[in-house]
């Protein structure tokens, strides 16, 4: 039997993706003997754009039936491999929360390119001040896209990183010919047992650092909703899948908030707006929360989500 | 007034007069003289293009005749019916014949002409009709008259145009008032900048035939016109009150006062004797400033007379046609027990034909002649009542939207702005748009059958009707739905005559485009409707009461007597509460023989269960179907009820100030009604009282007015000057209170020598001892000394504090004031239900009153349950929040529902546990503040969701 | 709206007291501009911020919420 082939690129993206893909594990082993083909997948198999040897003029990579992209776009480089990949794959899957909503590295958006590159090569206080670099480097593209603003996306598996259980979830419905495969539009919430009394006086907010109060001996079910003990989770905005299938949201396990990595729960919605309107109704003041686009937006800052300040009002 | 209008089991007869009355008590022979309206109610479809045409000016009553209205008119915009009248007075047609009353002869007739539906024909004989009415019960609420300062030169009402009645200013601050809401004065058209309110004229004052009452009402009037001048005038605004007593007793009163003060109205105590020309236009007086002592002359710009409230010479022959008595200021007679009662039974008084009265005593006192006219007739409960039916409805949800567009023309109200023909032609390439169609008068009974007709011949399941407002209109489309099969709620107006063509007269391109845009976002939405359910909830007809004393008796009683098991719960081991302690109430009635009697019957009554040493643990359910348990004396029980009425009443503030608990000659009002009836004989030896108003009132930590002292310092006053006239008696005050007829007892104090002595907040009286004599300094007001007097009595006229309500709070989710009386659900309006569906309220729980007011407030609670009571199935809005399946527990919503509507839930899905919210349809109201505050697009409420608005915002901004 | 000096605005009017408002401003013929556009809600306290955000978006020059 033929295998169903497979070509994975990663763009503005730290390669935790591809270790999500590697963590598939025993599935994913089983689907290789018969059914899967890597035929490109530069992060584990060495693979140069212009032949192995640079001797080719066109950037290539072969033709799949499915393509996966992890990262967003920032660079000319990222779009002419993202278009290529596109070209070449009948269904393209966008992995990660970077490939589909930009990810951390969107919060660049807030920013311009100058400060960007002050900041990095210049002011970074673990940084020796150096001149900006010319050559080598692909230009940037003016922001920091998420896939789908440059190309039709076929499958989204939002995650930083993405739970192995939707990852093989999507090839196993794929192989069984079903392209519809979709994440649930749920918050985290809906995986997470914390006990809810009141959200009543979230007037106080605590650091996020603070630990919350709770029995390391009990189970998480006996631990009472973080946001409701005064810590920032952003859980009701956030997307659930963190713990896979069926398994609490990884965060709250560790006993800590939520800090929003599966990005918003459906397209289009607009966490920023959601969070600051609901805990507005119990009572909590926006203007007490310092960076609230950078904290509410951190995973989500594509989409033109984040945009540079227009005058001076900090964000 | 619109839902009076509406109501199918209301009939208005209006123009109407009652001619006499026959028969009894249940069966009433009632005769009506109905005047002609000369338009045709069923045709006018309230055009105002007679109004518009007719060329007789008159002026107009409802504005106080400062400015003009037609002879074809209604009296204002809200009038209910909305339908216009003719004056056959003034008509140029009635009149130049020279026959009121018949056929006219004049030649006008231009209303006639211009009357789009021909509801006027003058070709008919117009007669006055007199109708025999057969009814149960009688209620008599002709209201009041506003008193006319004209005959009175001391303030120069007549001579100067810039005096004028509070009644013509609250007109001239209207916004639909003769000055459009930008106050200017009568005399030369200027923006006064110097105003200044004279209390009491025509009440409290028996020297020039005017009236020896409180009009109770005058002083928060004055305080409200005071504040809301500064909004209706440009720059500074200078205000002052000329009063003898500020009498802000009423809920809130006291911090609306206090509030003006902190504005800078000033208020000086003087009554103002003349009124000057002033300087520049305007009015000048003359007072003593009460700081200095000295004569003051000020200018003002306008000089407002606060008249007093008094019966109309109707009223008066009205009651004299009637047989029912009036007292000696011409209010219907009755007892405190019975308020409201006339001396013919099955004849009953409300508003301020009983008594001067504001707004919230008002409602109240209808909801209680209500109830007391309802007992008599509650065998028959439902035997006249008349409800519709409908054919069966069909099921739509699975079609396409097809969506009929009705586009109205309102004769020339809106065709006269609107190209409606364009309209027309536009509405048919919107999307999912199959029909439309113009009419004349959408609202016309035959376009009602038009509609339906084409509802069925066009298959059309959703319907937009351009028009007026759905506020008013909403309800008869839906019925017409109904009347075609199709559920009622898959309709929306566009709303293109009251915020379109009324308000965009001059210019019509712009007012066609927005209406594009209405029905664009009318179709739009509508498009997205969906059926909705029609809901209901099973009501358990039976009561609990809270609370044994007089109120909670009387609701106990009123409800039992109108059928229902009612359970009444009191704390003590006893019924009767405070009113053990009272001897009499303010008009002298004895009240314990009244009190033994109505426990008596409250025991006895074979509807009533009576639990004392009883408190509420728990609670849960709603409207129609309450679950509590109570425990009686230690044993729990379990109840259910359809409603509550929370009757928990208060108590006298123990002070802490005046020596009081350390020299037993201090007592509180109820401690000296005791000490009076019991050691009678040593009054008569006493050398002096002094009574202390406001002990714990009006004080920063008790901002309110405890309503109920200063009748009874004037009480016990007059008893002892009664038993000792030699007693030298003080009363130490900062306003008397005694409002309404209630001011006779302070007049008779004055008359028998009882020595009132006004004291400042900041200089309160100083009580100390010295050697056996208790020594009382205040600073006298007239004398500007310090006065020293050593009374053998000194009564403190201490606060009523409210009953502990922490419990009740919790329980029921109801709300307290900041005072920690129980919060009614609207001041005004609905002044004994609570926020909470199904719950009532009633005595001194709500606030300080007298029993006479507590016994009205409980039959209207009465009133009021049996509205709920009445039917075994209530129906229900089916305008709720629903839950979609987006919603995942976060439980964010759940604090912020005001009506305690929505609670969390665990199920299980996919074989994991998960929480989700559900909401309660009885609790919920359809507020919305669930769907503004989810995240995630989980709960919504029908009708209102947040794509069908979305659906409505898109069609705004299509073209932008 | 074709005129580009017209400012759009969309309004949310509690249909208890600003709807009502507004219809008796109609009944005593009061003249206002024709700019805004009237969306009836049970209470603004229905009126989700992400409307308001997304009037703008659309090109709203302003958003009213009337209650």
């Amino acid at each position: 039997m033929t295998k169903v082939t497979v070509a994975e690129e990663w763009l503005n993206a730290c390669a935790g993706c591809e270790i999500a893909i590697l963590n598939v594990g025993d599935v994913l082993v089983d689907l290789l003997v018969n059914n899967l083909e890597f035929v490109h997948i530069p992060v584990i198999l060495d693979k140069k754009y212009f032949g192995q040897t640079g001797e080719e003029k066109e950037l290539s990579i072969p033709e799949a039936v499915v393509g996966i992209v992890s990262g967003g776009v920032r660079n000319e480089e990222h779009k002419e491999v993202l278009l290529e990949m596109r070209k070449k794959c009948q269904i393209l899957i966008a992995l990660g929360t970077c490939a589909t909503n930009g990810g951390i590295p969107a919060m660049i958006n807030m920013y311009t390119d100058e400060e960007l590159k002050k900041f990095y090569y210049k002011d970074s206080p673990t940084t020796d001040p150096a001149d900006y670099p010319t050559e080598h480097i692909p230009p940037l593209l003016d922001q920091c896209y998420a896939v789908d603003q440059l190309v039709n996306v076929d499958l989204y598996l939002p995650g930083c990183p993405p739970h192995p259980d939707w990852i093989a979830g999507a090839v196993l419905a794929l192989l069984e010919g079903k392209t519809d495969y979709k994440m649930p539009e749920k918050s985290v919430c809906d995986a997470c047992p914390t006990i809810r009394e009141s959200k009543k006086g979230l007037a106080d907010i605590k650091r996020m650092l603070a630990s919350p109060l709770y029995d390391p001996d009990k189970p998480l079910n006996e631990m009472r909703c973080l946001l409701e003990q005064g810590l920032l989770c952003l859980g009701p905005v956030t997307g659930v899948g963190c713990g896979g299938h069926n398994g609490a949201p990884r965060c709250i396990s560790a006993r800590v908030p939520c800090r929003g990595c599966y990005g918003p729960v459906r397209k289009g919605a607009k966490p920023l707006v959601d969070y600051m309107g609901a805990l507005a109704s119990v009572g909590f003041d926006p203007n007490n929360m310092p960076d609230r686009r950078g904290y509410l937006a951190r995973f989500a800052g594509a989409h033109g989500v984040l945009k540079r300040p227009v005058g001076g009002r900090n964000g | 007034m619109v839902e009076c209008g509406r109501h199918l089991n209301i009939e208005l007869l209006t123009l109407a007069e009652v001619e006499g009355i026959s028969g009894k008590e249940g069966n009433f022979q009632v005769k009506v003289r109905q005047k002609p309206r000369v338009v045709d109610m069923d045709k006018c479809i309230a055009c105002n293009l007679c109004a518009e045409k007719c060329p007789k000016k008159v002026p107009d009553e409802f504005n106080e005749g400062l400015d003009k209205r037609k002879s074809a008119y209604i009296k204002y915009g809200q009038t209910v019916p909305l339908k216009y009248a003719i004056e056959m007075e003034t008509c140029i047609y009635f009149v130049k014949g020279g026959n009121k009353g018949v056929k006219g002869k004049g030649k006008c007739r231009a209303c006639e002409k211009v009357c789009p539906t021909g509801a006027i024909d003058f070709d008919q004989d117009f007669q006055d009709e007199i109708k025999e009415i057969n009814v149960g019960s009688v209620i008599l609420t002709p209201g009041f008259k506003p008193f006319d300062p004209s005959a009175f030169d001391v303030y120069a009402y007549s001579k100067f145009n810039d005096v004028v009645t509070s009644m013509e200013y609250e007109r001239l601050l209207s916004s639909n008032g003769p000055c459009m809401g930008h106050l200017t004065r009568p005399s030369d058209g200027k923006e006064p900048k110097k105003i200044a309110w004279l209390q009491c004229v025509g009440s409290r004052n028996i020297n020039k035939c005017d009236n020896g009452y409180c009009s109770s009402v005058c002083c928060m009037y004055a305080i409200k016109q005071a504040l809301v001048t500064a909004e209706h005038t440009t720059g500074e605004v200078d205000q002052a009150v000329f009063y003898m007593d500020i009498r802000t007793h009423g809920k809130e009163f006291e911090k609306y006062y206090e509030q003006a003060q902190e504005k800078g109205i000033r208020f000086i105590p003087s009554r103002i004797h003349t009124a000057y020309p002033g300087s520049e236009g305007g009015v000048s007086v003359e007072y003593f400033n009460d700081q200095t002592g000295e004569r003051v002359k000020e200018d003002f710009d306008m000089l407002v007379l606060s008249v007093g409230l008094e019966t109309s010479k109707g009223s008066i022959d009205l009651a004299g046609k009637l047989g029912v008595e009036l007292d000696k200021y011409n209010f219907a007679q009755s007892s405190s027990f019975a308020p409201g009662t006339t001396n013919i039974p099955g004849i009953y008084a409300s508003g301020s034909f009983q008594n001067p009265m504001d707004i919230p005593q008002s409602v109240t006192e209808a909801s209680s002649a209500a109830a007391s006219a309802s007992v008599a007739l509650s065998s028959q409960r439902g035997s006249l009542t008349q409800e519709r039916t409908f054919p069966q409805e069909k099921d739509v949800s699975a079609e396409e939207p097809r969506v009929g567009v009705f586009v109205c023309s309102c004769g020339i109200n809106i065709a006269g702005t609107i190209d409606v023909k364009e309209l027309t032609e536009y509405a048919k390439g919107l999307s999912n748009v199959v029909f439309v169609e113009n009419n004349l008068f959408s609202c016309s009974q035959d376009t009602q059958v038009l509609i339906r007709d084409k509802i069925k011949e066009h298959n059309l399941n959703r319907v937009v009707v351009a028009a007026c407002t759905p506020r008013t209109h909403e309800p008869l489309f839906r019925e017409t739905m109904k009347d075609a099969g199709l559920n009622e709620y898959l309709f929306e107006m566009a709303n293109i005559r009251n915020q379109n063509s009324w308000v965009h007269g001059k210019e019509p391109e712009k007012a066609l485009e927005k209406s594009k845009d209405q029905v664009r976002m009318a179709v739009a939405k509508a498009s997205m409707l969906e059926p909705l359910e029609y809901l209901s909830v099973n009501v358990n007809q039976s009561a609990l009461v809270v609370g044994g004393g007089i109120s909670g008796m009387v609701t106990a009683l009123g409800l039992a007597d109108q059928g229902y098991e009612t359970i009444l719960m009191e704390k003590a081991h006893k019924l009767g509460g405070n009113a053990w302690n009272l001897a009499t109430t303010w008009r002298g009635e004895q009240i314990r023989p009244y009190l033994e009697d109505l426990i008596s019957k409250v025991e006895n009554h074979s509807a009533i269960k009576v639990y004392k040493n009883a408190d509420i643990k728990a609670n849960k359910g709603s409207v129609g179907d309450f679950v509590s348990e109570i425990d009686v004396a230690g044993e729990i029980k379990a109840i259910r009820y359809g409603i509550a009425v929370v009757c928990t009443g208060g108590q006298e503030y123990k002070p802490d100030e005046y020596l009081y608990g350390q020299d037993d000659r201090v007592f509180t009002h109820l401690e000296f009604d005791k000490e009076m009836s019991e050691h009678k004989p040593a009054l008569e030896k006493a050398k002096g009282a002094v009574f202390i108003q406001c002990a714990g009132s009006r004080e920063p930590e008790r901002p309110y007015c405890s309503r109920v002292c200063c009748t009874h310092t004037m009480h016990s006053a007059v008893e002892l000057k009664n038993a000792n006239p030699k007693m030298p008696v003080y009363v130490l005050y900062r306003d008397i209170r005694t409002y309404g007829a209630r001011e006779d007892l302070y007049r008779e104090a004055r008359e028998l020598g009882v020595v009132f002595i006004r004291y400042n907040p900041d200089n309160k009286p100083r009580v100390s001892r010295e050697g056996d004599d208790l020594v009382v300094v205040v600073r006298d007001h007239v004398l500007f000394r310090d006065v020293e007097i050593r009374p053998d009595y000194l009564v403190l006229a201490s606060a009523i504090v409210p009953a502990e309500h922490k419990n009740l709070v919790e329980l029921y989710k109801c709300g307290l004031n900041s005072d920690g009386f129980l919060q009614e659900a609207h001041a005004k309006l609905r002044p004994v239900d609570m926020s909470v569906d199904g719950m009532f309220l009633a005595g001194l729980c709500h606030y300080p009153k007298s029993i006479d007011e507590c016994i009205s407030q409980a039959q209207a609670a009465v009133s009021r349950a049996s509205t709920i009571l009445s039917r075994s199935v209530m129906p229900l809005d089916s305008i709720k929040s629903y839950v979609t399946e987006n919603c995942d527990g976060c439980a964010i919503c759940v604090d912020t529902c005001p009506y305690g509507a929505i609670a969390l839930t665990d199920y299980e899905r996919d074989g994991g546990m998960h929480k989700k919210i559900e909401t309660n349809k009885a609790l919920c109201k359809g507020c919305g503040i669930c769907e503004a505050t989810c995240p995630k697009q989980g709960v919504y409420v029908h009708g209102f969701t947040n794509e069908q608005l979305r659906a409505q915002l898109l069609a705004a901004l299509e073209n932008v | 709206m074709a005129d580009n000096n017209e400012p759009v605005i969309v309004g949310f009017l509690c249909n208890w007291c600003a709807y009502a408002g507004a219809d008796l401003a109609g009944v005593s013929r009061m003249q206002y501009p024709t700019n805004m556009r009237a969306i009836r809600v049970m209470c603004s306290g229905m009126v989700h911020p992400n409307l308001v955000v997304e009037a703008l978006e659309r090109g709203a020059d302003g958003v009213l919420v009337l209650g």
